[in-house]
Order: structure tokens, then C-alpha cells, then sequence
């Protein structure tokens, strides 16, 4: 990591206490490390620990916030938000977001009716919605329902009204005239899918059932070629079936690999990994 | 306190908490009764904050507005997925009262009324507790668990609204010696009341 990134990244608990100034505040959003941002809505939440005592508030406000929010718009969920997402694309190792597969299109779901489902039936806890703040997944069931899927080689996936760049990028590796696949099962008894185009330089993974990583543990995707591994992003899974493009360029003959690694993902692998394939 | 204590109170606000985000969920659908449910379950806390850091009545009133109306304006933006909804909102809610200390307030300003809340005003505010928080017991408890410098500098930060910058010129350390504080500070208070909103 340079000292500039460092310097910055220095800044994650004081930017969670609201203790930089404007232009150390927007230095922070706009440069932070995925880890230092990670660590900065970690520590956000815990300094609202701090909040003190509850101290009634007078009843007139209740009145007078009542009144006001009937006359007050709200604002679309898209735009991103001022405070306190600390969310942004920018350095490596880049979050994946997942893209949600109806689960019933799923061709390995299909051809293999006996496939025990290894899906986890238990929603995700507080502890791992935090462990998996950084994003917000998409969800594609509504999406279909409006018309707008893309059956591509079986797999139903949702693109949502007014596009997304990233689903029409996996779409378009998963219909790609040379894309190939390999099913893999994973160590938790669920199911992955690697799907790559040669030609478009890009994979993706789609993962039915994989369980959630453990506690402060994620998912992260390298490419493998004879340089060594390099990063494509990390991921979450919460034992649905999930979608992510992998970041970065495929090269002819690399393999596709898939490691737990701690939160915010590393450098390189730390630990062995749970997916190999080999394009 | 024991453990059964540290144990079992997150336990019931992960109860009180789901309850929370689905009314504001539903609130981000235009919901104005789900956001009234929000706003009884919660406005106690952000008013507790917001008028700890502004010592001042009126003022906390008028930021606690405006905090429940950003909330209101941004509900769609408010991820389930993403923390606690009394987090986020304390969040939006120190936010602005920081802001407000920072605008309305000269550093001489400041200095006077942080020196008269040290002496006066907790006694006004217990007199006005609605209720004793577990939750701030517990803060309150693992605070002192750190250094002195570490608890001086989260505090001059959280309560007091003051930069880094600002709380380094006041104690008379570096820089760089106040972010190690804040951080590490941050991270043993984490460590000490665990990753539950």
C-alpha cells in the first residue's frame, strides 16, 4: 500500500466519528480503501454505541415532524447516498455485486433433479448483514416479472428496467457465441458455475446455494495465470442463487479461482482455495 | 454486570431492531404511519444525542427535525442489509448535530458551553431521562476501559464535534498521535461492545 493510500486510509475511525473536516471528509470518500471503508462503517456503528441516554423529546415535534414529511418528497433509492454509505468503486480488491438468478431457471437445478439443494433456509443475521454492508444486492425477481429477463443458455437473469451495465455484461459473457462453463461443486455441498468468454476476455461465477462466508471472512475471486494471482473482486453469498462478473481482464489460459479471505479482501491468497477451473 | 447481562441485552434489540427496519422499509413507500412507528420507537435516542451534543434546547429541537426529516427524504436509501435502523439514523442524527456545532458555533462559543455542560448539564439531563440505557451503561463502562488519551480524544470527537485537527490543538499532541488514538480507541471499544447496533 503507498503512504498516500495509507494516509488516507488512516483517516477510517475519525471519518466514523464525524471528526474530519469537509475537505478531509470528501478526500476519504472519494479514495478510501475498500478496507478502510469496511473499517469506517464498522466503527460508525459502534460509535453510535456511545449515543448516551434517551431523553424524551417534546411532544410538539412529534407533531411538527409528522406534519412535515406529508408535504416532503422523498428522495429515489438510486442516488447515492450522503451519509453514512461509504460505498464507492474505485480501488482493488473490488466488491462484487451480484446480480440475483431465479433459482427454478437455473439448467443445474433442471438437469439434475436428485441435486440435493444445499441451500441454508436461515435468513442472514445482523452480524452478517454487517459483514456484508458494503453493497446492495440486486434483486431480479420483479425485474422478469416487468419483462425485462434475458433467457441466455438457460439461466434466467434479471435485468432491471433503465439497464444495468453490470448485468448486461454478464449477459453478454453468458451468451457469448464461444462462452464455455464448468460445473464445480463446492466443499459446502452447493454448486458453482464458471462461465467465461475467451473472446470477451471475461467470466462469471454463478453460485447456487453457496453458504455465507464465516464472520469477518469474504469471498474473493483471483484470476490465476503464470504471473501469480491477481484479484477479481470479492463477494458475499447468503445460500441463494447468485450471479457475479468477475473483475478484470481473463487471459487465454488462466484459471478462475475462489479463496475466503478477510474482510475486505487481500492481496493475494491467503488461504486455499475452494474453487479452481481452469480456462 | 454480568454476562448474562452482555449477552442478552443485544439479544432483545435485535428483536426491537427488526421491527424498526421493516417500518422503515415500509416508511420509504411513502408510509406515513410506518414512519411514526419509527419515529416513536427512536426519537427519544436521536433527541438524547442530538441535545447532548448541542447542550442547547432548542437547538437539539430544530436539528432533531431535521434529522427525521433526512431520514424521511432518504428512507429508500436506507439498506436492511446494511446495519441497524436506530445506527442509521443515530448516525444521520450525529451528523447533523456536528454540523450544526461546526456552523452556528465559534470555537470560543464552543469552548465556553463545552465548559458549562462539564459542570451543569448532566444533572439537567438525568432529570429528563425517559430511561436509562442498558446500552449506555454498557458505553459508558467499556469507555473507561480505555486510556485516558484514547477516551479524551472519542469523546472531544463524538460529543464536542471537534476535527482532529481541533482535538489535536486542545490536548497538545500530534496529529498523528490523535488519529492512533481515535483508531485504536475505536477498535478496543468495538472489541469491548462487540459488533451489535
Amino acid at each position: 500500500m503507498s503512504d498516500d493510500q495509507r494516509s488516507i486510509d488512516d483517516l477510517a475511525a475519525a471519518y466514523a466519528l464525524d471528526a474530519l473536516s469537509a475537505d478531509e471528509r470528501a478526500r476519504f470518500e472519494a479514495l478510501a480503501s475498500p478496507e478502510a471503508r469496511a473499517e469506517a462503517a464498522a466503527l460508525a456503528d459502534t460509535a453510535t454505541l456511545l449515543a448516551g441516554d434517551a431523553v424524551a423529546a417534546p411532544a410538539s415535534l412529534r407533531v411538527s415532524v409528522l406534519d412535515a414529511i406529508g408535504r416532503e418528497p422523498q428522495l429515489p433509492a438510486e442516488a447515492t447516498t450522503e451519509r453514512p454509505a461509504t460505498e464507492h468503486a474505485s480501488a482493488q480488491p473490488v466488491a462484487l455485486q451480484p446480480v440475483s438468478v431465479e433459482s427454478q431457471s437455473l439448467d443445474a437445478r433442471a438437469t439434475d433433479p436428485n441435486r440435493v439443494s444445499a441451500r441454508t433456509s436461515d435468513g442472514p443475521g445482523p452480524a452478517e448483514r454487517r459483514a456484508r454492508a458494503r453493497w446492495r444486492p440486486i434483486r431480479a425477481v420483479g425485474a422478469i416479472a416487468a419483462g425485462a429477463a434475458l433467457l441466455l443458455g438457460g439461466v434466467a437473469l434479471g435485468s432491471q428496467l433503465g439497464g444495468d451495465s453490470r448485468q448486461e455484461a454478464l449477459g453478454a459473457v453468458v451468451s457469448a457465441a464461444d462462452a464455455e462453463r464448468t460445473e464445480v461443486a463446492m466443499p459446502d455441498g452447493s454448486t458453482a458455475t464458471v462461465i467465461w468468454s475467451a473472446e470477451r476476455g471475461q467470466s462469471a461465477i454463478l453460485f447456487d446455494g453457496l453458504s455465507a462466508a464465516p464472520e469477518g471472512r469474504t469471498y474473493q475471486a483471483w484470476y490465476i495465470d503464470a504471473d501469480g494471482p491477481e484479484s477479481a473482486g470479492t463477494f458475499e453469498a447468503e445460500g441463494g442463487s447468485t450471479a457475479f462478473l468477475l473483475d478484470g481482464a481473463l487471459s487465454a489460459g488462466s484459471a478462475v479461482g475462489v479463496t475466503i479471505e478477510p474482510d475486505g479482501g487481500s492481496d493475494a491468497p491467503t488461504t486455499d482455495p475452494i474453487l479452481v477451473v481452469e480456462t | 454486570m454480568t454476562a448474562l447481562a452482555l449477552v442478552s441485552q443485544p439479544a432483545i434489540l435485535r428483536l426491537v431492531e427488526t421491527t424498526l427496519e421493516q417500518c422503515l422499509v415500509r416508511a420509504a413507500d411513502g408510509d406515513q404511519r410506518a414512519f411514526a412507528e419509527v419515529y416513536d420507537a427512536t426519537s427519544s435516542r436521536v433527541f438524547g444525542l442530538v441535545l447532548r451534543i448541542l447542550v442547547d434546547r432548542a437547538q437539539a429541537e430544530e436539528v432533531a427535525q431535521e434529522v427525521y426529516l433526512e431520514a424521511w427524504r432518504q428512507a429508500k436509501r436506507f439498506d436492511p442489509d446494511r446495519g441497524a435502523a436506530i445506527s442509521w439514523l443515530l448516525q444521520i442524527a450525529h451528523a447533523r448535530a456536528i454540523d450544526r456545532v461546526r456552523a452556528s458555533q465559534s470555537q470560543r462559543d464552543r469552548d465556553a458551553r463545552i465548559g458549562v455542560r462539564d459542570t451543569a448539564v448532566p444533572i439537567d439531563l438525568v432529570s429528563e431521562q425517559a430511561e436509562v440505557s442498558l446500552e449506555a451503561a454498557r458505553a459508558r463502562k467499556a469507555l473507561r476501559e480505555l486510556s485516558d488519551p484514547q477516551r479524551q480524544a472519542i469523546e472531544l470527537a463524538y460529543f464536542d464535534g471537534l476535527t482532529q485537527t481541533e482535538i489535536a490543538e486542545r490536548v497538545g499532541a500530534p496529529l498523528g498521535t490523535v488519529k492512533t488514538r481515535l483508531r485504536d480507541g475505536m477498535v478496543r471499544l468495538r472489541g469491548i461492545l462487540g459488533a451489535t447496533a
